[in-house]
């Protein structure tokens, strides 16, 4: 390959193995902590393995960014090969990542130059930034308008999934504005967005069934669609069944399927079902 | 409330004409007179079902035109404004919207006019049909509005007849009387149940009224009302502390006296001389007596020189004032400090709701602000046009929650500068799955569609307990037995609540529904709960059900599947 910018991202990107490798994408993993265990998300434990073990964990994990010593390895090995190297990282109101990757960045400045892009999303959103950055660098085009392109894009891109229940982001601190939709009387399937890089309430709703056509509304009633993936980390039938109906609704096939790997299930609970959706440029 | 004695003049001083003040009293009268009738025409409602009772809610209607009228000199036209105004923000219930746009259409058919004679009160009745058939969306014959096209058709004829105030007012009670005598045969239902139509009463009385005062009563006499002869059960004046105002005062005071060769007559005068709002009807074996005082104690002693008393029950009247404007300074405070925690933004929802737990739901789903009141209690205009103003936002939809609510949550967008939208919402789980449709973010006719498409994917049940005899579509209810209504339908009934329950599900032809939501009312006890959760059991075994605490009167169960 002979693209001159590396580009990075960490493993809430959800970019299965064989896509990192057709892009040419190197992904960082964050860590997934089981009491004194300490694990890396998608290298020591695949999402399928986790979520087996959070069944019969009793005890719940937590989660960590990657470290500064990481991301610093990871620059001076990248160095090596490339001439500049563009992250492309979780909402900095998510997760420490990008922080540590800056932090990294000026420790290796007299060696390379290092870009940190805060894509104000996660999950496979942040994946189709991380391809879209890679597509941009093998046309050549110049570090600064990539990162211009990937910040003028940020809007298009949107998040929307719903969960069982509020609990995990409500421990994880990570449940911002939806906090208002605690403490409900009544079972409720609560629709969220991500939003300015934080997790907002969308709608609401009280069962699968309902919460699952809300997705597909949210869908239907944008304009012009480039891209799409349905994410799920428990109910792979569910997820197959949304994936085929969107298909045929936006004649896009086949649309992604993506297990949401073990860090953003640890935040969001077992039985979620979301989409990812990215406009087209310019509407 | 009803005066305490009466002073016919009948005949003696039949004016054919009234200038403002006449016209104020004339209806003040006829307030007296539907007031002293309200449960017989509560009695005739339809449905067995603790529901929003008509007599009730024309009574308090009416009774709200006739405070607007300040004493003072005024013209016809003057007073007859004042009256609808006072009825379109004291209007409870679907008759009472329907009563307050009959005194719009009156105020309508005498603008301009000091006076008032036979010629002008047909003008009137004629203004009244008009916009009575205008407050509903499709009208239906054997209603209220045939009653008052008849009062209105045969009050032309005879206007063009004579200018007789009292011949014009004779002749619309006949056309009233004659239209409510065939609304059992316009209405399907209303023959089943044996009964003329409950509004449609409600104006013959208030007509009936207005001759009295045209034949110079000035006080409704005690007299028995036809429903509720002596016998009739304590029910009514239990009822009577609903009706107290926050001026009433002293110890509202009911009690039955048992003897031999009563004088009732002197009986009444002597009991009704001793306090306020007298109400005794009796014989001369037996007497009802309901009466406000300062000395029950007087009262009572009186009474024990008559006979023996019995079912002695004394409130007082002042505490009960205290506590009324207490509550209602309360859930001003709390409707203020309602939604904190719900969803914030340009648009607030307001919902009406009995019961603390269907409240709590209601304000955890997103509703700003609840309004007391369903099923037993209907909310007026006044109270929800109150709600609307206090809410926090510049837009605000209404949840209704109730069939009989939704024409004065109508009403309200026309008396406010906020920009209000009705969801028909016909049950408190229609609220709910609307209040799930909800986004405080998106236009408010976008939500009020979605609201709208939402209420089709909820199943509204309800169990509660029959409360007078009838027969309804071949089906048998004793009074006290369990019926089970989908989507206000009359669905089961029978003695056993699991296998009414069990035969509301089948009847519901529900296909594996993924969620049922039980709220458990004030009543319901923890067999009925093991009851219903087996009959849950059985029709859906598959679904996953919720028992949250609703707390609702009357209903042992409101339901919904989804």
């Amino acid at each position: 390959m002979s693209r001159t910018i590396a580009i990075i991202t960490d493993s809430t990107s959800d970019l299965p193995p064989e896509i990192q490798r057709q892009f040419g994408i190197s992904v960082i993993p964050l860590n997934v902590h089981f009491g004194q265990e300490s694990l890396r998300d998608g290298v020591d434990l695949t999402a399928e393995e986790f979520m087996a073990r959070l069944g019969s964990s009793d005890k719940l994990p937590t989660t960590s960014h990657p470290p500064v010593s990481v991301f610093e390895a990871a620059f001076r090995s990248l160095a090596k090969t490339h001439d500049q190297i563009l992250c492309v990282l979780p909402s900095s109101k998510l997760s420490g990542t990008v922080q540590s990757a800056r932090l990294a960045a000026s420790s290796v400045a007299e060696t390379i130059t290092v870009e940190v892009v805060d894509s104000m999303n996660v999950t496979y959103a942040l994946g189709f930034q991380a391809i879209r950055a890679a597509h941009l660098a093998d046309q050549a085009v110049p570090m600064a308008d990539i990162v211009s392109t990937l910040a003028a894009e940020i809007d298009q891109y949107h998040i929307v999934f719903f969960v069982e229940t509020l609990e995990h982001l409500r421990r994880g601190g990570r449940i911002g504005k939806a906090a208002q939709l605690l403490g409900s009387l009544l079972q409720l399937k609560p629709l969220l967005r991500v939003e300015e890089g934080q997790v907002v309430p969308f709608e609401r709703s009280r069962t699968r069934s309902k919460a699952t056509a809300a997705l597909i509304d949210f869908a239907r009633e944008l304009n012009d669609i480039e891209q799409v993936a349905v994410l799920y980390n428990t109910t792979p039938d569910d997820a197959r069944e949304l994936a085929g109906t969107l298909g045929e609704l936006l004649d896009m096939k086949p649309v992604p399927v993506v297990h949401i790997g073990p860090v953003i299930s640890t935040h969001v609970g077992p039985g979620v079902l979301g989409i990812v959706v990215k406009e087209a440029t310019g509407v | 409330m009803t005066g305490s004695t009466s002073t016919t003049v009948a005949g003696t001083n039949q004016l054919q004409i009234w200038n403002g003040r006449q016209l104020g009293e004339a209806f003040a009268l006829a307030a007296a007179l539907l007031d002293a009738r309200h449960e017989f025409v509560n009695a005739l409602n339809v449905f067995p079902v603790p529901d929003g009772d008509t007599g009730t809610n024309m009574a308090m209607t009416i009774k709200a035109a006739v405070q607007a009228v300040q004493a003072g000199e005024h013209s016809a036209s003057d007073v007859g404004k004042l009256l609808a105004h006072g009825a379109l923000m004291g209007a409870r219930g679907n008759s009472g919207v329907i009563l307050s746009q009959i005194f719009r259409g009156f105020a309508s058919g005498i603008q301009d006019r000091d006076e008032l004679d036979g010629r002008d009160l047909a003008r009137a009745l004629r203004g009244a049909q008009e916009l009575a058939y205008k407050a509903v969306m499709r009208p239906v014959e054997g209603t209220m509005l045939t009653v008052i096209r008849g009062a209105a058709d045969r009050a032309s004829t005879a206007a063009q007849r004579t200018p007789s105030l009292t011949t014009v007012l004779r002749d619309a009670i006949d056309g009233a009387q004659a239209a409510l005598d065939s609304t059992p045969q316009l209405l399907d239902i209303l023959r089943q149940a044996g009964v003329v139509d409950a509004g449609g009463q409600g104006i013959v009385i208030m007509l009936q009224g207005l001759e009295r005062y045209a034949h110079g009563d000035t006080a409704i006499a005690d007299e028995p009302a036809p429903a509720l002869g002596p016998g009739a059960d304590m029910r009514f004046l239990d009822c009577v502390s609903d009706l107290h105002g926050e001026d009433d005062y002293g110890y509202c005071t009911n009690f039955m006296v048992f003897g031999n060769d009563l004088d009732f007559d002197r009986a009444r005068d002597d009991l009704a001389a001793m306090g306020q709002s007298a109400v005794i009807v009796g014989d001369d074996t037996m007497l009802k007596v309901h009466i406000h005082t300062e000395h029950p104690g007087q009262v009572l002693e009186y009474a024990t020189r008559l006979g023996s008393l019995d079912q002695i029950k004394i409130d007082n009247m002042s505490r009960q004032t205290e506590v009324l404007v207490a509550q209602r300074a309360a859930a001003t405070a709390s409707r203020n400090n309602a939604g904190a925690g719900a969803f914030r933004g340009a648009i607030a929802v307001v919902a009406v709701a009995a019961g603390d737990g269907l409240a709590d739901a209601l304000r955890t789903m997103g509703a700003t602000t609840i309004v007391r009141g369903g099923q037993t209690m209907n909310p007026s205009t006044e109270d929800l046009l109150e709600a609307v103003n206090g809410a926090p936002a510049g837009q605000v939809i209404l949840l209704p929650n109730n069939r009989n609510i939704i024409l004065a949550a109508n009403q309200v967008a026309n008396l406010t500068d906020r920009a209000v939208r009705v969801v028909p919402t016909t049950s408190v789980p229609q609220g709910l799955a609307a209040l799930a449709a909800f986004n405080a973010d998106q236009p408010l006719d976008r939500n009020v569609d979605s609201m709208t498409g939402a209420l089709k994917t909820v199943t509204s049940l309800e169990l509660t307990k029959a409360v007078r005899n009838v027969e309804l579509n071949g089906v048998q209810i004793a009074d006290g037995q369990i019926i089970g209504l989908i989507d206000d339908e009359l669905a089961a009934a029978g003695d056993d609540l699991a296998s009414v329950a069990t035969s509301l599900f089948a009847r519901a032809k529900l296909e594996s529904p993924e969620l049922v939501t039980a709220f458990a009312g004030a009543d319901a006890t923890d067999a009925d709960l093991d009851a219903l959760r087996h009959a849950l059991r059985l029709a859906f075994p598959e679904t996953e059900v919720e028992f949250p605490d609703g707390g609702q009167p009357h209903y042992l169960f409101v339901i919904g599947v989804e």
